[in-house]
């Protein structure tokens, strides 16, 4: 988070940030293993129990498990958030690499067209995604990686750019071997393979920021609007589902809550440290 | 100013003008062709009549190519006429919406960008450890989440300070329902912290920071004596007024989010609103704007940039 951080702190904030990156993985294993019904788990008799043993963070106003909710939750991220740095790194891995390599009048070219397209914010892109094409998870994930495309394409340029004329690259080429060698292992495999790393990271946490705050905005906006819609569960919805509900759960909007922020800020910490490496 | 810096200037503000006018029409044209992909058109949603159909497809021009269409639709918003809209306020001219609502939004978004920038300015300057370490990690939480917890912590404790008599019901009471002044300072607290805003703006400026008191030429004018302050604050100015540029996407987007928490009627609440009626000419206007808003911010930024450092005015 600032430079200047002693060596035992940041080797174990790295490794924590890599735990709280990984746990949503995990749920997501465990959601798919599991199986959980989120359509037939109604059960207003057990509404807004407190954490018990067969309700580990207790029941929603409506009487579904917390817990499974918040494990099954994980879907609605996890897979399009990979989906999402799959896009970035198709449009923006191609457009960065050859723009960095070549230089003159295509990277011109090209960076212009990633330019003007940065110009409008990615949250308006994102929405406008989602009243043309609908908004589904599959769509949100899409529209955020195009979003996120140009941010890519340009960290990767700048990288490139230093490197164009670098002995190495040089002594590579005077070598005999081809371009596309010297562009795919000796640059972006050695030199950019952090860096890549690191934007898919803050990709993947940028659509977790997304999809709560749609699905959080939608929930209270109710039925048709954007983001993850009930009864299927997203950490957004959740959140807005219990919010102002009388006697509520505590845990029910203090859990999705508490793994949004520990996942941002592992996924902060992470990249930080992918930063200084890099 | 010899001929060789005025051809720098020149070609310098050339670009940079150039990028901005190219930027607009990039936006342009992307709003159009991300219309033209979608399923459907504009006419579908409105006229269920074949005939009314045929005639609003030829007077919105969706026959025509997406290029050629971007293009009369630019000359006819630069010309003033903006449209309708059709399914938010229908019959309203959307400049007139778009107008009204950016009114109430440019205090957050500029109040916002301010807080954010002085406060990161601030504290990477005095060094106030503990104060920017706390703040950076409440920075991490969604601008949903921080201000959804301070409307809930607010009304909480002002209400349980009600029962129990302490005092009678503040003018702003209760969260967000009141259009009140203490509304609008949360919103531009919560958007300019949240959603690490504050924390990667207040990171860059301890580096940029950092490198200058680093700098051969600030070491020179510390041996000589120099105060140093003026001489950090305006070299800072150069890194800072890039990072404003870069920044100030996020900080339109985040309106959208911050306006629909606080239930404020601005651009961002009315663009929402819109694309969840598929009111493309009110989306178009409103999107449109945010990208001029975008754009001008960083031709802004060039230009200050331009004025401030010589460098970038000579001519290579």
């Amino acid at each position: 988070m600032s430079p200047g951080v002693p060596g035992a702190v940041s080797r174990l904030r790295q490794r924590v940030g890599l735990a709280l990156v990984l746990l949503p993985l995990l749920l997501w294993a465990l959601s798919l293993g599991a199986g959980y019904e989120v359509v037939t788990d109604v059960h207003p008799a057990l509404a807004s129990l407190r954490p018990q043993s067969d309700h580990l963070l207790g029941t929603d106003h409506l009487g579904r498990d917390v817990f499974w909710r918040w494990v099954t939750a994980s879907e609605s991220f996890v897979g399009p958030g990979l989906l999402a740095c799959a896009v970035a790194l198709l449009l923006g891995l191609p457009g960065g690499a050859i723009s960095g390599y070549l230089g003159g009048p295509v990277a011109s070219a090209i960076r212009l067209a990633f330019a003007s397209a940065a110009a409008l914010p990615r949250f308006v892109l994102v929405l406008l995604a989602c009243a043309a094409f609908g908004s589904e998870v599959g769509i949100l994930a899409i529209a955020a990686g195009v979003a996120y495309a140009p941010t890519l394409a340009e960290a990767l340029y700048t990288r490139l750019e230093s490197f164009r004329h670098a002995g190495f690259v040089l002594a590579a080429r005077a070598h005999g071997l081809s371009h596309l060698r010297v562009l795919l292992h000796h640059l972006l495999w050695v030199n950019c393979r952090r860096l890549l790393l690191r934007h898919a990271l803050m990709l993947f946490a940028y659509f977790l920021l997304l999809e709560t705050t749609l699905s959080y905005i939608g929930g209270l906006d109710g039925a048709g609007s954007f983001g993850v819609a009930e009864p299927q569960p997203s950490w957004g919805n959740m959140i807005a589902f219990e919010w102002r509900q009388p006697e509520s759960n505590p845990w029910a909007t203090l859990a999705p809550a508490l793994a949004t922020f520990a996942v941002l800020l592992g996924a902060s910490w992470v990249s930080d440290d992918l930063k200084e490496r890099a | 100013m010899s001929p060789r810096s005025l051809a720098g200037l020149g070609r310098a503000l050339a670009t940079h003008l150039g990028g901005f006018v190219l930027a607009i029409l990039g936006a342009a044209l992307l709003l159009q062709l991300l219309l033209s992909l979608a399923p459907g058109d504009a006419a579908d949603l409105v006229a269920g009549d074949p005939g009314l159909r045929a005639a609003l497809v030829q007077s919105w021009g969706l026959d025509r190519p997406v290029w050629s269409r971007t293009l009369t639709w630019l000359s006819a918003m630069l010309g003033g006429d903006w449209g309708m809209s059709l399914t938010t306020r229908p019959g309203t001219p959307v400049a007139e919406l778009v107008a009204r609502s950016s009114a109430r939004s440019a205090p957050v978004l500029a109040g916002s960008l301010i807080l954010s920038l002085s406060l990161s300015v601030l504290l990477s300057w005095k060094r106030w450890t503990l104060v920017s370490r706390g703040l950076s990690l409440t920075s991490v939480l969604p601008v949903f989440l921080l201000a959804a917890a301070a409307i809930v912590g607010a009304n909480e404790v002002t209400f349980a300070g009600i029962q129990a008599g302490r005092w009678s019901a503040p003018a702003w009471f209760a969260l967000p329902v009141v259009d009140h002044p203490l509304r609008t300072a949360l919103a531009v607290l919560c958007l300019g912290l949240g959603s690490s805003a504050f924390s990667e703006m207040h990171q860059e400026s301890v580096e940029a920071l950092e490198r200058l008191r680093r700098a051969p030429f600030v070491l020179a004018a510390r041996a000589r004596g120099a105060s140093l302050t003026p001489i950090l604050l305006r070299n800072l100015a150069l890194p800072l007024s890039g990072l404003v540029a870069r920044r100030a996407a996020f900080f339109v987007g985040g309106l959208v989010v911050i306006e629909k928490v606080l239930q404020i009627q601005g651009a961002g609440a009315l663009l929402w609103q819109a694309c969840r009626q598929r009111d493309w000419p009110l989306v178009v206007g409103l999107s449109l704007v945010a990208a001029v808003v975008v754009a001008g911010t960083r031709l802004a930024a060039d230009l200050f940039r331009l004025a401030l450092d010589p460098r970038l005015r000579t001519a290579q």
